[in-house]
């Protein structure tokens, strides 16, 4: 059985270094991803790994907590919740029964207004978060959530080369939905989940993407998603389809023995 | 098939192909951790890369399925078995620029072969294509190598 401090929902003071310097950025309205939602703001201690709030059984909150779960499951319009992002993790500020309720009905991606807390020493972070909300500006894409922000050079690179002869935001619209997110599902389908398993497919991507960008100068664009992820892997030596491999090793033995009687 | 005609399946030979280009790929690879350096390092590297790239390809033609066969007239398919049959072998933990190159020289050759028998006996347009296409890649790979060897590493 769990103590209860392994069910407590982990507390962003306890986290946070406050004796390091940090550079706050405001990242605006975001969609987040539900599972990178870690821990609690400023109800420290009273929530579980779930977010409903510990011995609070009154009726008072059992019925704002089931109108919050109905209403979203009647897909009503929620305000954003607010939030704390500090190294890859969100912590929750305001909206703690919202989260709650996502959990509970297994919502993926909840709106957010993102507050970010970047250590002024890690200039790779920095420059990441900046180059997430170029990205973002530029491209109107809000939606795509990387663990490590340096990846958005990776998508804005391939946004805004992406073959179209539309604007820049209905460009990135189209890599969006052509190139970026049936390449992601490919991802989702492969072996490479299994390689990275602490990482989204998103977060694969950029390391995809990243290889082919630094190896061979840009994606090969006439190649399939399945073939470059093929390529990926036996670059890194991931094994991928070893029983076919096998299948054919035997098969063309074979057929050498027939032609040499 | 019986009679004078040995079918191969495309597929077979696909694979074959892109194992070996795979197995190209690894001994530069390996050629590149090596001490060799210069311009031999930037040639080993371009070769890497153009190894991988022909393993894309390959792999682009095998996705495409159904390729039908491929008929190789019994008696004059040897550089196939020849070029199937040749490996790439282990650098040795010593070996100097002029000596990895020389190995990779004649493994292209043996690429080569491999290749332009392949576009010789295959009647199909798609396989053809990417096999000519490859021919001449491992042709200039040839060319490249032997230059390098002349100017001395």
């Amino acid at each position: 059985m769990k103590r209860k401090s392994e069910k407590i929902a982990p507390c962003f003071g306890d986290a946070f270094d406050a004796a390091k310097p940090y550079v706050i950025m405001d990242g605006g309205l975001r969609v987040i991803d539900k599972d990178r939602i870690v821990g609690t703001v400023g109800k420290c201690g009273q929530l579980d790994l779930n977010f409903r709030y510990f011995g609070r059984r009154d009726r008072a909150e059992r019925s704002r907590r089931e109108r919050i779960l109905e209403g979203m499951e009647e897909y009503e319009t929620f305000p954003p919740i607010s939030v704390y992002l500090y190294e890859g993790s969100y912590y929750v500020e305001d909206g703690h029964r919202r989260v709650a309720a996502c959990k509970a009905l297994g919502i993926q991606y909840i709106d957010a207004r993102v507050k970010e807390y970047v250590y002024k020493g890690d200039e790779r972070n920095i420059e990441g978060a900046l180059t997430r909300r170029r990205f973002e500006t530029e491209t109107g894409l809000k939606n795509i959530d990387l663990r490590y922000e340096w990846g958005y050079s990776v998508l804005h690179r391939g946004a805004a080369h992406y073959p179209s002869d539309k604007g820049v935001k209905m460009r990135a619209q189209l890599w969006y939905s052509s190139w970026f997110l049936p390449f992601c599902t490919e991802i989702k389908n492969s072996r490479l989940v299994k390689r990275y398993p602490d990482l989204a497919p998103e977060d694969i991507y950029v390391i995809v993407v990243g290889f082919y960008d630094d190896f061979m100068g840009g994606v090969p664009r006439a190649a399939g998603f399945d073939t470059l992820i093929s390529g990926f892997m036996f670059t890194h030596s991931i094994r991928e389809r070893p029983l076919r491999r096998g299948f054919f090793r035997i098969l063309r033995v074979l057929i050498f023995r027939v032609r040499r009687r | 098939m019986a009679g004078s005609f040995r079918t191969f399946i495309v597929r077979i030979i696909l694979e074959d192909a892109i194992a070996f280009e795979e197995h190209s790929y690894r001994f530069y690879e390996s050629a590149l951790e090596k001490a060799v350096s210069g311009e031999s390092r930037d040639i080993i590297g371009q070769l890497m890369r153009d190894e991988f790239r022909h393993r894309i390809k390959l792999e682009e033609v095998r996705k495409k399925g159904d390729l039908g066969r491929l008929d190789v007239p019994e008696g004059k398919d040897s550089s196939y078995i020849e070029a199937v049959s040749c490996s790439w072998p282990e650098i040795p933990a010593h070996a100097g620029t002029e000596e990895i190159l020389e190995m990779a020289l004649e493994r292209e050759q043996c690429s080569y072969n491999f290749y332009a028998s392949m576009e010789k006996h295959t009647r199909l347009k798609p396989a053809r294509g990417t096999f000519s296409v490859l021919k001449g890649e491992e042709e200039r790979h040839v060319h490249l190598i032997r230059d390098r060897m002349e100017k001395g590493t």
